[in-house]
C-alpha cells in the first residue's frame, strides 16, 4: 500500500483474528509527522491489539500499514528501526541497574558503541533519572520504572513513539510528571501515537484522537471535531434570583452569537453553546446589565468520557 | 543474523544468573555440599568395595600334604589372588570358626587330616569353609576361588581313577605300579593353579576400575546440578516472555533467530561456568583428580551442551517458568538416580545398569569417569561424548522448533 502523502503512519484495514475471533476489526487511520495522536477506548477495544501489528510484534490477519515510509508486512525491520516501543508491561531487566538496561536495549536498537553511553545520559537527562541510574531497577518505585520504560524507546532517537497505557499503575504526581515529559518531547517535535483508557490523559496530551471499542474505530478526529460529530453543546448554567429573569434578559441572551439554545427554569438559565467558556464573560456582562444577581456558574463542557458513553451506551472503564 | 546481538543477550542472561542468589546456592553451593556429605556417607561402602580386594582370610590346615599346599601357598597365598587375600594360618578350627563369627574374617578354610592323600587315591574327601554373612560379597569370592580348585581337583580325580582301573585291568601297570606314579599325574594340578590364579587375576582387572566416593560423587552431582542450573537457565525465556521483555525484544530490530541464540548461548554457559567452578573447588578443596584438561573440556562442552538441549525442551513444554521449576526435579532426579549420579553404578543389578544407559546421567559419568583413568585418550571419551552430542542435537532440535512454533 502507498502512504498518504506527509503521513507518518498510515494505517488501512488493519485487522487481527486470534482462532478466528476478531481482536481488531479493520481500522484505518493515519498521523501526521510531529502529531500526537491517541487511541481511546476500554480495556479489550483493540488498542493494544493495534500497537502490537504497528510495532511489528504481531502479524495483522488482514490490511497493512505504513510506518516511516516502510510496509509493517513487507519490511518490519525498517519500521522497528524507525520506531520507538514503550510497552504497557514494565519490559525491564530488575535486577540489573537502569544504565546496565539501557546499555543492553541501547545494543538492541544498534546504537553505535561510541555513542551508547552519551545516548544513555541523554535519555536518563529526559527522564529526570540521571541521579539513580546506577541503581537497581527493582529498588525503584512504580513511577520511576515507567520513566526508565519510557528511556528504552527513546535510546535510537526515534521518529516516531509509540507508547501503550504507560502510567498504569502509577501514582498521580509520577503520572502528571510521565505526561509532562511525553508531552515535552512531542512539543520537541517527537510524533506520538499513544493508547490509553484515561480519558483526562489524550484530551492533555493528544491533537487528535480515535476512539475504539470492540476493534473498530467509533469516532475520530480533534476534541471539537469529536464534539460536533456527536452534537454534543457546553452548557453554561447561571442561577440567580427568579424575579431578575425577566423576558429582556432572556431575549438578550438569546440574541448572543454563539447561543444555539436557551433553557429557563424558575431561578435558573441554561446556555447551550458549541463555543464553550469563551461566551461566559459576554453572558455575565448581559446579567450586570440586567442587575441580575449571579448566585452560581456552572459550566459543563462535555468530554471524550461523555462522548464514549454517548457513542457506546457504556463508560470507558467498563 | 548479527553475532554480537546473542553475544549481548547471552552476557545480559548471565549477568542476571550471577546476581541471582537463589541460583547461586542451587547451582553451585548445594552441590559441593552434597558432594561432601555423600563422598563422607558412602566411603565405608566405597572402601567396602576396595576390600573385597583384600580379603580377610583364616586358614587350618591339619593335613598338610601336597595338595592343601598347592591350596593355600599357590592359590590363596601367593601368585595374582595372594596380594587380594589376607591369610592368616591357625591350627584348630574352632579358633578360626570364632574368628569368622566376630567377623574378623571374610571366611575360614579347613583342610581336614589326610586329605591330600584321599585326593592322591581317588577316595571322596572334603573342605570345610565357614563363612560371615555380613560380609556376603567377600566369602562368597574365597568360596569361588575354593569350588574352582576343588572342582578342578575332582575333575583330575575322577581322570586317575579311570586311568588306574584300566591299566590294571587292562594289565599294563600293576596296582603297586600305578599307586606310585598317581602322583606325578597330579603334577599339572600346579599348573592349573597357576593358570586359573591368572583367569581369576584377568577378570579382576577387565573389571570395573573403583574412583574414590568422593571423585564419584564431584562427577555424580556434578552432572545432576549442570542439569537444574541448564533447566533454570533456560526457562529464562520463558521469564522473559511473562514480563514482557521478550517482546520488547521482538519490536527492536533484532532478529528472532539472534534472540534464540542468545538465550542459548546463554544456557550453555551457565552449565559450562558451573561444571568448571565445580571441577575447580573439587580438586581444590576435596582433592578430586579430574584427569586430563584437554579431555576434561571436551567432557564439560559435550556435557554443557546436552543439559542445554534438554533445558530448552523443557523450557518448550512448559508454559511457564514455575512449570520449568515444577517439572525439572520431577525428571531429573529419576534420572540422576537411575544414571548413577545418586545411587552408585558399581551397585547396580544388571538390569538396572542396562537401563542407565537411557539415561543423560550415564553417559556423561562414563565419560567424566573415563577422563579421571590413568591414561585416559581421546578414544576413552569418544563414546560418552558421542552419545551426549547427539541428545544435544535432537533435543535442541525439538526444543527450538517448539519454541519458535511459540513465538
Amino acid at each position: 500500500m502507498d502512504s498518504r502523502p506527509g503521513s507518518l503512519i498510515a494505517v488501512e484495514g488493519l485487522t487481527k483474528s486470534y482462532d478466528g475471533k476478531p481482536a481488531v476489526r479493520g481500522v484505518s487511520f493515519d498521523v501526521r509527522p510531529g502529531e500526537s495522536f491517541g487511541l481511546l477506548g476500554p480495556n479489550g477495544a483493540g488498542k493494544t491489539t493495534t500497537i502490537g501489528m504497528l510495532a511489528c510484534l504481531l502479524e495483522p490477519t488482514g490490511g497493512d500499514a505504513v510506518v516511516a515510509g516502510h510496509s509493517i508486512r513487507a519490511d518490519p525491520m525498517a519500521v522497528r528501526r524507525a520506531i520507538g516501543v514503550v510497552p504497557q508491561e514494565i519490559a525491564l531487566y530488575p535486577t540489573l541497574t537502569a544504565r546496565e538496561n539501557l546499555d543492553f536495549w541501547a545494543r538492541m536498537y544498534e546504537v553505535p558503541g561510541t555513542e551508547a553511553a552519551g545516548r544513555i545520559e541523554e535519555v536518563l537527562e529526559i527522564v529526570g533519572l540521571r541521579e539513580r541510574a546506577g541503581e537497581r531497577v527493582d529498588t525503584y518505585s512504580g513511577g520511576m520504572k515507567r520513566r526508565v520504560n519510557i528511556a528504552v524507546g527513546l535510546l535510537h532517537r526515534p521518529r516516531l513513539l509509540m507508547l501503550d497505557e504507560p502510567t498504569v499503575g502509577v501514582d498521580p504526581q509520577s503520572r502528571t510528571n510521565i505526561l509532562e515529559t511525553v508531552r515535552r518531547l512531542n512539543r520537541d517535535g517527537l510524533t506520538l501515537l499513544y493508547t490509553s483508557h484515561y480519558m483526562e490523559e489524550v484530551e492533555f496530551l493528544c491533537d487528535r484522537v480515535a476512539i475504539m471499542d470492540l476493534g473498530r474505530i467509533i469516532a475520530m478526529g480533534t476534541h471539537k471535531e469529536l464534539r460536533l460529530q456527536v452534537g454534543e453543546r457546553d452548557l453554561i448554567a447561571i442561577t440567580t434570583h427568579a424575579a431578575h429573569l425577566s423576558g429582556g434578559l432572556q431575549e438578550t441572551l438569546r440574541s448572543l452569537p454563539g447561543v444555539d439554545d436557551l433553557r429557563v427554569g424558575e431561578d435558573r438559565v441554561e446556555v447551550l453553546t458549541t463555543t464553550g467558556r469563551a461566551l461566559l464573560p459576554q453572558i455575565v456582562a448581559r446579567f450586570v446589565a440586567a442587575d441580575a444577581p449571579i448566585l452560581a456558574i456552572e459550566v459543563r463542557e462535555p468530554n471524550l468520557e461523555s462522548l464514549f458513553l454517548r457513542l457506546t451506551g457504556k463508560a470507558l472503564r467498563d | 543474523m548479527a553475532a554480537h546481538k546473542a553475544l549481548a543477550i547471552a552476557f545480559k542472561d548471565l549477568r542476571i544468573r550471577a546476581r541471582d542468589r537463589r541460583s547461586a546456592v542451587i547451582l553451585l553451593v548445594m552441590p559441593l555440599a552434597l558432594i561432601f556429605i555423600l563422598g563422607l556417607v558412602f566411603t565405608p561402602l566405597w572402601e567396602g568395595t576396595a576390600e573385597i580386594l583384600s580379603i580377610p582370610i583364616v586358614v587350618v590346615d591339619r593335613d598338610r600334604g601336597e595338595i592343601a599346599r598347592l591350596l593355600v601357598d599357590d592359590v590363596l597365598a601367593s601368585g595374582e589372588i595372594g596380594p587380594r587375600m589376607r591369610v592368616e594360618r591357625r591350627d584348630h578350627e574352632g579358633t578360626a570358626r570364632a574368628m569368622v563369627m566376630r567377623g574378623q574374617k571374610a571366611a575360614a578354610v579347613v583342610i581336614p587330616e589326610g586329605f591330600s592323600q584321599a585326593v592322591m587315591a581317588g577316595r571322596p574327601t572334603r573342605l570345610l569353609i565357614y563363612t560371615d554373612p555380613a560380609q556376603s560379597i567377600r566369602a562368597a569370592i574365597v568360596q569361588s576361588v575354593v569350588n574352582r580348585f576343588a572342582a578342578e581337583v575332582v575333575k583330575r580325580q575322577v581322570a586317575i581313577t579311570v586311568a588306574a582301573e584300566t591299566l590294571i585291568v587292562e594289565r599294563v601297570m600293576t596296582p603297586a605300579a600305578v599307586l606310585s606314579a598317581i602322583p606325578g599325574w597330579m603334577d599339572d594340578l600346579e599348573a592349573f593353579v597357576g593358570r586359573q590364579a591368572v583367569a581369576i587375576a584377568e577378570e579382576r582387572e577387565g573389571g570395573i576400575r573403583v574412583p574414590a566416593a568422593i571423585d564419584y560423587y564431584a562427577v555424580g552431582m556434578g552432572v545432576m546440578y549442570i542439569l537444574f542450573g541448564v533447566s533454570l537457565a533456560s526457562g529464562s525465556i520463558l521469564v522473559e516472555r511473562r514480563e514482557g521483555t521478550l517482546a520488547r525484544l521482538r519490536t527492536t530490530p533484532t532478529h528472532a533467530g539472534d534472540i534464540v541464540a542468545g538465550k542459548l548461548l546463554a544456557t550453555f554457559l551457565t552449565g559450562l561456568v558451573q561444571f568448571g567452578l565445580l571441577v575447580v573447588f573439587t580438586g581444590l578443596f576435596y582433592g578430586v583428580k579430574w584427569g586430563s584438561p584437554f579431555l576434561l573440556l571436551t567432557m564439560v562442552t559435550a556435557t554443557a551442551l546436552a543439559a542445554a538441549g534438554l533445558g530448552t525442551f523443557l523450557s518448550a513444554m512448559a508454559r511457564s517458568p514455575e512449570a520449568v521449576e515444577a517439572m525439572a526435579p520431577a525428571i531429573i532426579l529419576p534420572m540422576s538416580f537411575l544414571g548413577g549420579s545418586l545411587y552408585p553404578i558399581y551397585f547396580m543389578p544388571p538390569w538396572l545398569e542396562a537401563a542407565s544407559r537411557l539415561t543423560f546421567n550415564r553417559w556423561a559419568l562414563d565419560g567424566f569417569l573415563a577422563v579421571m583413568e590413568e591414561g585416559a585418550t581421546a578414544a576413552s571419551i569418544a563414546r560418552p561424548a558421542a552419545v551426549l552430542l547427539a541428545m544435544a542435537a535432537v533435543f535442541l532440535g525439538i526444543g527450538v522448533r517448539r519454541l519458535w512454533g511459540k513465538w
